[in-house]
């Protein structure tokens, strides 16, 4: 299938380039709010649609795959959380986060937890979780797209893996929040498209969904129960709390996820994004799910389940529809990694380099330390791919448990509750992220029933409500920052945060970076 | 329906249904938040 299969390809990625470059050409770059949040000018179709292709991930080509060809209908406990994650992200905080992300001036997620919870700790531990978080979930992106790639041109893996990521680098490098958004927006269809196909392809098999299942529950019945391979999770609600929570809730504890908030053109276009947003979701979210269980029987001796909904287009389409699934595949991928390198470039620079190491940093030094460190931590993935690469579901529900663990209550408690100070949040992140590090290490959901997210998500609900409550006499809340959440909690218009006086107050750093970049446009001018 | 028990057919449709109905009640809910216009521009 070779050639057909990447022309495909090579078709793709000069229609995502292409659509990069043209946004950049819009002006997406042109300041710094511009470059991190697209000038917060991005409606609510492509909030929704890039919200939701930077969620969904290499994993649910490889990892959902997985899930459900080795455990059946279990795995759909992760999709019916999943289904619910964006619109419930965007109820919950969506509004308030755009609005007091304004009025403070912040533009990245960091600096926006730093504003509402006044402490250079904030910034400095949130920071630190967050690029070890975000780089750990990035290496799943790399060997998902060295195992496609690899699929597809019949190279070997390592070289495979370095054309993925020299791929996903080149693009990532193409910068600004805007051309990613847009880029995420096309790549959001061409996923849809191309495992609805493959979805199509499948029940076309065996002639309808009743008799696919029929097929899978002649191997083993087990598979069609919502408890797992021979009901090895029956009566497991503390794992299947946590399953639905993940991608539930966990969004919300996700910086690369609800900086699309801060990006959002006005306050309620978090209203139809959320509606976009569960209408793709229903459609594409339960697919590879159900690809992976038919494949159960379509191929039942598969050596890596990773690879069952490659093989699946494999073995039932022909080579000139496989490319555009292939496309689909790599946009999966894609859309995440290029969000996550970007994400975990401009938290290294600006919320860890410039922010406690060379505060004069110019714009020009701060864009070359961020290249410098995508390179580097695209670098210190290959090698942890390529040496020993984990399963990409495993570094997925490690990731983004502890993301969701660590920074959830965090980012509601911001918004929803004014008492939340700054020991709390603090002590919260640390409690959440050590919770449930601890919790998949030790492997404690085995022995304990209770899935890390739950427990993570427990322990640091409990943290920020307790530790707040119990330090609110000598870290009282500021009063510019109770004002603040006032502001973003009413209804009405807000005043632009950068460059006014709240903004240069709460983030003095984004006031010298705006004043640099004005004089520079006038110097040009 | 489709050869599946009844708790899994729960789960692949009545979940979804739920998640619907929720965004529904959101949409209709959060009306008033179209006062929050502001003078921003929209791509």
């Amino acid at each position: 299938m070779g050639t057909t299969v990447i022309a495909f390809l090579i078709l793709y990625y000069a229609t995502v380039l292409g659509i990069g470059w043209w946004a950049m050409r819009r002006g997406g770059a042109r300041d710094l709010e511009g470059y991190l949040l697209g000038g917060r000018r991005v409606g609510p179709m492509v909030t929704a649609l890039t919200m939701q292709s930077t969620s969904m991930s290499g994993y649910m080509f490889l990892g959902a795959g997985s899930l459900a060809y080795t455990q059946g209908y279990w795995a759909l406990w992760y999709a019916a959380g999943d289904v619910g994650g964006a619109v419930v992200n965007l109820s919950v905080i969506g509004r308030r986060m755009r609005k007091l992300s304004q009025i403070t001036g912040a533009l990245t997620a960091i600096e926006y937890l730093e504003h509402r919870y006044p402490s250079p700790w904030t910034r400095l531990i949130a920071a630190g979780l967050a690029v070890f978080l975000l780089a750990v979930y990035v290496v799943a992106q790399f060997i998902a797209g060295g195992k496609g790639m690899e699929l597809i041109t019949g190279l070997p893996y390592s070289l495979a893996l370095l054309i993925a990521l020299a791929i996903i680098i080149v693009y990532t490098f193409l910068g600004g929040y805007l051309a990613v958004a847009y880029t995420d927006f096309f790549q959001s269809l061409v996923m849809l498209i191309g495992v609805l196909w493959i979805l199509g392809a499948a029940l076309a098999h065996f002639g309808g969904f009743a008799a696919g299942n029929a097929a899978v529950g002649a191997i083993d019945p087990s598979l069609l129960s919502v408890w797992g391979r021979d009901l090895a999770f029956e009566g497991q609600w503390g794992v299947v709390v946590g399953a639905v929570l993940i991608f539930s809730i966990g969004y919300m504890g996700w910086p690369h996820v609800v900086t699309r908030h801060m990006a959002m053109s006005r306050p309620e276009t978090s209203r139809l994004a959320g509606a976009y947003a569960t209408g793709w979701n229903l459609l594409f979210v339960p697919t590879p799910y159900l690809v992976g269980i038919l494949a159960i029987a379509i191929l039942p001796q598969l050596d890596d389940p990773e690879l069952a909904i490659f093989n699946v287009a494999h073995a039932l389409l022909p080579a000139a529809v496989t490319g555009l699934l292939m496309a689909a595949i790599m946009a999966a991928i894609m859309s995440t990694a290029d969000s996550l390198l970007l994400q975990t470039g401009s938290i290294a620079s600006r919320d860890l380099y410039q922010r406690f190491i060379r505060p004069g940093a110019t714009e020009r030094e701060m864009v070359f330390v961020s290249r410098a460190l995508v390179l580097a931590i695209g670098a210190a993935g290959y090698v942890v791919a390529v040496v020993e690469p984990p399963t990409v579901f495993a570094i997925v529900i490690f990731a983004t448990s502890v993301l969701g663990s660590a920074f959830a209550p965090a980012f509601i408690c911001a918004v929803w509750w004014k008492r939340a100070n700054t020991p709390g949040a603090i002590a919260s992140m640390l409690t959440g992220a050590g919770t449930c590090i601890t919790w998949e290490l030790a492997d404690l959901a085995a022995a304990t029933t209770l899935h890390s997210m739950f427990a993570g998500l427990c322990a640091s609900t409990a943290a920020i409500v307790a530790v707040s409550l119990a330090t609110r006499r000598i870290a009282p809340v500021p009063p510019h920052v109770r004002q603040a959440i006032d502001k973003a909690s009413a209804i009405g218009p807000v005043t632009p945060g950068r460059g006014g006086s709240s903004a240069l107050a709460l983030s003095p750093e984004a006031g010298e970076i705006a004043r640099e970049i004005d004089a520079r446009g006038s110097g040009r001018s | 329906m489709f050869g599946l028990p009844l708790e899994t057919l729960m789960l692949l449709f009545g979940v979804p249904a739920a998640w619907v109905a929720f965004t529904v009640a959101f949409l209709v809910l959060t009306r008033s938040w179209t006062r929050d216009a502001d003078e921003s521009a929209e791509d």
